[in-house]
């Protein structure tokens, strides 16, 4: 049986779970991502302002010793700017500024073409950082460091670092995480792949399984035991198969009793021709006999009597065998049959009543011997019930003609019997198979006959099919597998 | 059904990789903006400003950042406008406030008393100690894990002793001779110095005023000797100061509490201010006289 891969189970619990997992995945890479960025921000804003803080004890100092004239602290504080920078690898500048903004000293390259606001600064009140990338693409951090005493202002400290290397940090992070999650992602598809096909592993045997089962062959299969939901299906079917085994076993039964009913009413159909057929030969040697009686000495003539009295013996022998074999219980035992014999034989039967009704029948087979495979009993039964239905059919019919044809077509033998009688309603031609259909005056027909030749013929490989126009002609083939 | 879940899988894996560089845009974006709040301008009063002298004892910012807030509560609570001058030495100070250039100074009782008839100074108010009383003690300190119990048991040690004006370094050399012993005396400009000094073992003892000593008290120092008690340092005037003036300043700083925790302010103006009797420099006077030291 063919399965729709994303109809299934495993695929939907794997799509579901891969889903679920790979969004629980994504938002913890997202916010582990960006916590960790925020960390490393956070941790070079505290590094610059402790930098800045540091260094800004030293600048206040020499604030101070500058407001109260005690030193001229431009020369000092620009000898430890330098000194600084030499020592923070990292500072790129720095610049110290009076409380109202007004540049100090600074160790930055002025922008000469913006020296007026180079050269002041906004009255910053509080510590601020900030970085940015600048025209030449590189990341700043800079801090603006107030220094005071008390509400006393004595000026802004101005710090410039590197933050080029904090994008690469952040990029490292991203990618590390990035990778490990996906590491982490195929790992869990994997392990969910796993799972599921562990979870449906049991229905999937229990899908297989099914497919072994043929109850038209009565091939059964014994469903495992699981532990899982499965187990369940399992005893279910078993069940199943029981009760279905049972009922097929009851309809075969039936069909046997339908098919031995149905020919026995074929018999009853028979009976009035076949004493007929018997009462000839009886009459015949009813007389020699009587004429034997009559001159028992004319040894040269009773022997001639003699002698047809044998033959009358023998002709009624051979009716009588013929309807015993008919009547027999038939099994479904298969094998080569002869076709020509079979129809010969069902004609012989049939003889009294087709003569009876003045029907001719045109056997078209000629030399030829078309062997089939099946029960001979059982094809003859078939061959019966359709002549027995054209011999109805052509009761008020001027034509009384069945004709009767076979030939053999793509490993089949194709039986044609057709007659020119009064056909079959169209309305009435898809329900012609149906058990109890009939269209028969009560007492004449069992409504049984196609029904029973439609399973005969399906029990060996065979069909039957009819086409008909009312009041022209019904044809009926029978398809049989070809022997050789 | 198929299709659906094609299409939800593709758009699901587009998203991914749509969120995926977009968080990368965003994570690599390291901008960050903190503070930058600009000074609101406000609108000066013209106050008339009051300079008040201070020695640089220490280091320039300590000084700033001890002194400080005393003058920025006299700022917010006088109608004048203060702010702190500092100089190298008191004689500077002294001059400064001779010649008018400040109109109050943060004087050392030394210098005070050295130059309080000769300058007509006026005490304006002193700090007080935790009992309430304008006094204060030099100490003797050692490490605290030293054998030394007292004074006299520092013979032929190093001693660091601060500024040879102050009280505590006379007093050190007075205990000196007092228990008959030799040492050798290391002098620095600070008292915060002579106690580092001390705590680091380049000395073996030291004399500083008992208030810096008690900072570090539980930081390694102990102290094994008190001087008598001496008049806390005064902040001065001229004696022909403006009496309103005058009278501004000590009422407002009689009622100076500062919030120990949360300022940087000295130690020494933890209890607040008195307006001491200048009796009690007088006494001073005497003492240092009696003891052979001269100003």
């Amino acid at each position: 049986m063919r399965r729709n891969f994303f109809s299934s189970i495993k695929t939907k619990l794997f799509i579901l779970l891969g889903f679920t997992v790979s969004i629980v995945l994504f938002s913890i890479f997202l916010y582990f991502s960006f916590a960790w960025k925020k960390l490393l921000v956070s941790n070079f804003v505290n590094g610059i302002k402790s930098t800045a803080r540091a260094f800004s004890v030293d600048v206040k100092n020499r604030l101070i010793l500058k407001k109260n004239k005690l030193e001229k602290s431009e020369d000092i504080l620009a000898g430890e700017i330098l000194s600084f920078l030499k020592d923070e690898k990292e500072a790129i500048f720095v610049a110290v500024y009076s409380p109202n903004g007004k540049l100090i000293v600074s160790s930055k390259k002025m922008d000469y073409s913006n020296i007026e606001n180079e050269k002041s600064l906004p009255a910053i009140e509080n510590i601020s950082v900030r970085i940015y990338k600048n025209s030449d693409g590189k990341w700043i951090g800079e801090c603006y460091y107030p220094i005071k005493s008390g509400n006393e202002k004595l000026g802004i400290l101005h710090i410039g670092m590197n933050a080029s290397f904090l994008e690469k940090e952040v990029r490292f992070v991203f990618k590390m995480f990035f990778v490990s999650i996906l590491f982490i992602l195929l790992f869990m598809l994997g392990l969910i792949y796993f799972l599921t096909d562990k979870f449906t592993s049991s229905l999937l045997e229990v899908s297989s399984l099914l497919e072994n089962i043929d109850v038209e062959k009565g091939k059964y299969i014994k469903f495992p035991q699981y532990n899982d939901e499965a187990g369940l299906i399992s005893v279910k079917l078993n069940e199943f198969q029981d009760r279905i085994r049972i009922a097929r076993e009851k309809l075969l039964n039936a069909e046997r009793k339908i098919l031995q009913a149905e020919k026995l009413a074929g018999i009853g159909r028979l009976a009035s021709g076949i004493a007929h057929e018997i009462n000839n030969p009886l009459n015949g040697i009813k007389h020699c006999i009587t004429l034997i009686k009559e001159n028992p000495k004319d040894l040269e003539k009773n022997e001639k009597y003699l002698s047809l009295i044998e033959e009358g013996i023998d002709y009624i022998s051979d009716i009588v065998n013929k309807l015993l074999e008919f009547s027999r219980s038939s099994t479904y035992d298969n094998k080569k049959v002869s076709l020509n014999k079979a129809i010969e034989s069902v004609l012989s039967l049939m003889d009294y009543k087709l003569s009876k009704e003045g029907i001719t029948v045109k056997n078209n087979l000629g030399e030829k011997e078309f062997l089939v495979f099946g029960n001979k009993i059982l094809i003859q039964e078939v061959i019966m019930n359709v002549i027995h239905n054209s011999i109805d059919a052509l009761k008020q019919s001027n034509d009384k003609t069945i004709e009767i044809l076979a030939e053999n077509k793509n490993g089949k033998v194709i039986l044609t019997i057709t007659d020119y009688g009064i056909g079959i309603d169209e309305k009435n031609l898809s329900k012609i198979f149906d058990p109890f259909f009939t269209t028969k005056p009560v007492g004449e027909g069992t409504g049984l006959g196609l029904y029973v030749s439609m399973g005969i013929l399906k029990n060996i490989k065979g069909d039957i099919k009819v086409s008909s126009e009312k009041g022209k002609f019904t044809e009926v083939k029978i398809f049989l597998k070809k022997e050789d | 059904m198929r299709k659906t879940l094609t299409a939800i899988t593709i758009f699901f894996i587009l998203t991914i990789i749509l969120l995926s560089a977009l968080a990368y845009s965003l994570l690599t974006d390291i901008s960050y903006k903190e503070g930058f709040k600009l000074k609101e301008k406000t609108i000066m009063q013209n106050r008339r400003t009051i300079k008040i002298g201070v020695v640089s004892r220490y280091s320039p910012s300590l000084i700033l950042d001890g002194y400080q807030p005393v003058i920025d509560y006299l700022s917010e609570n006088t109608p004048y406008e203060f702010s702190l001058v500092l100089s190298k030495d008191y004689n500077d100070t002294v001059k400064q406030l001779k010649e008018g250039k400040i109109t109050f100074a943060f004087l050392g009782d030394m210098v005070f008393v050295k130059n309080m008839e000769k300058e007509r100074l006026i005490p304006v108010v002193c700090p007080v100690n935790k009992d309430g009383k304008p006094f204060l003690k030099a100490v003797a300190i050692v490490r605290e894990n030293a054998t030394i119990k007292n004074f006299c048991q520092l013979k032929d040690k190093t001693i660091a002793l601060p500024s040879p004006s102050s009280f505590s370094y006379r007093w050190g050399i007075l205990k000196a001779k007092e228990c008959g012993i030799s040492v050798s005396v290391k002098q620095f400009s600070f008292h915060h110095t002579v106690v580092l000094q001390v705590l680091n073992g380049v000395c073996d003892g030291g004399v500083v005023r008992e208030y810096v000593a008690k900072e570090f008290e539980k930081k390694g120092i102990k102290i094994i000797d008190y001087s008598p008690s001496i008049p806390s340092p005064p902040l001065v005037a001229l004696s022909s100061i403006d009496k309103n003036l005058l009278q501004t300043v000590r009422n407002t700083l009689l009622k100076f509490k500062p919030e120990k925790s949360e300022s940087s302010i000295d130690r020494e103006f933890y209890y607040g201010f008195t307006v001491p009797s200048p009796k009690i420099y007088i006494n001073f006077q005497k003492y240092l006289k009696e003891k052979g030291i001269y100003l």
